[in-house]
């Protein structure tokens, strides 16, 4: 399958930055998780895809357990990064940026986790489900809590239109 | 989800994630450490080598020492530090013969032991 050095490197341009962002969702703070992603496609690089049917969700497999395994070894409750953007500013408000980041980062990582992997990431709820190894009612009520919350700090009415403040 | 929430999820998907940086060319990367590691080792082998050789070449051995030819000149200066002929003699033969030489066994009766070609 995707096992010469450009296939993978296409991978890395198609799925790296929602990749980062579920790291980072995990981690708290950009360095590790770029590590974590960069330590899987060096990897990939060495060795290829091998028999992988779903390349998306072993991605996101991948990128869990460096991250789990690196945390493990370290024994370390990571710092929470408070400047480094996690999202491009190019055609928005950095504030806006900052707001979003900061809501993020107040939330438990496991609702983080999961609204990360739901609205950046487009997996759906059965594949965050498989991910995470939780049933699919959890990470529904975990997204459900995680949007009100996010909603919540950053001063978004209910009756918000996206399309009006896009 | 109702209406509202599909809102805020529209509205959150506007911020793109930002990109990681650059993939760095690993394999390239790790095949040119190897290959620094390996001339390294190579370099510390020969230089090794090369001191030991040195090393082995400057030191001298009992067999070697023995060679050394006996002049008029260091006859002369042997005679001039040692207190007496015997002395002079004995630390002769002891320089020559230290080895194979007791040291009760006296420089006379050592050269007499010696056969000599014609």
């Amino acid at each position: 399958m995707h096992s010469n050095g450009s296939e993978i490197e296409e991978l890395y341009q198609r799925h790296g930055p929602a990749l980062l962002l579920f790291a980072i969702a995990m981690t708290g703070e950009r360095s590790s998780a770029q590590d974590a992603v960069q330590q899987i496609f060096a990897r990939l690089l060495e060795r290829g895809l091998g028999d992988v049917v779903d390349v998306k969700a072993y991605l996101y497999r991948c990128v869990r357990n460096a991250v789990l395994n690196e945390a493990k070894a370290q024994l370390r409750n990571v710092a929470l990064d408070e400047d480094t953007p996690w999202f491009d500013v190019l055609n928005r408000d950095a504030s806006e940026e900052l707001s979003l980041r900061r809501a993020l980062r107040a939330l438990p990582s496991e609702q983080r986790q999961v609204v990360v992997l739901r609205v950046w990431c487009g997996l759906t709820h059965a594949e965050i489900a498989a991910l995470l190894e939780i049933s699919a009612n959890t990470v529904a009520s975990r997204y459900r809590y995680a949007l009100e919350k996010l909603r919540e700090a950053m001063g978004v009415r209910e009756d918000f239109c996206a399309d009006a403040c896009g | 989800m109702h209406a509202g929430d599909e809102n805020f999820e529209v509205y959150l998907k506007q911020f793109r994630p930002r990109a990681p940086e650059a993939l760095p060319a690993v394999t390239g990367a790790r095949k040119t450490r190897r290959a620094l590691a390996l001339g390294a080792w190579a370099a510390a082998i020969l230089l090794m080598a090369a001191l030991v050789a040195a090393n082995w070449s400057v030191k001298p051995t009992t067999s070697n020492r023995s060679l050394h030819p006996l002049t008029i000149g260091a006859a002369n200066e042997l005679l001039e530090r040692a207190p007496s002929v015997k002395a002079a003699m004995d630390e002769l033969v002891r320089d020559s013969q230290e080895k194979s030489v007791p040291k009760s066994q006296s420089a006379f009766e050592a050269l007499s032991e010696e056969t000599v070609n014609p």
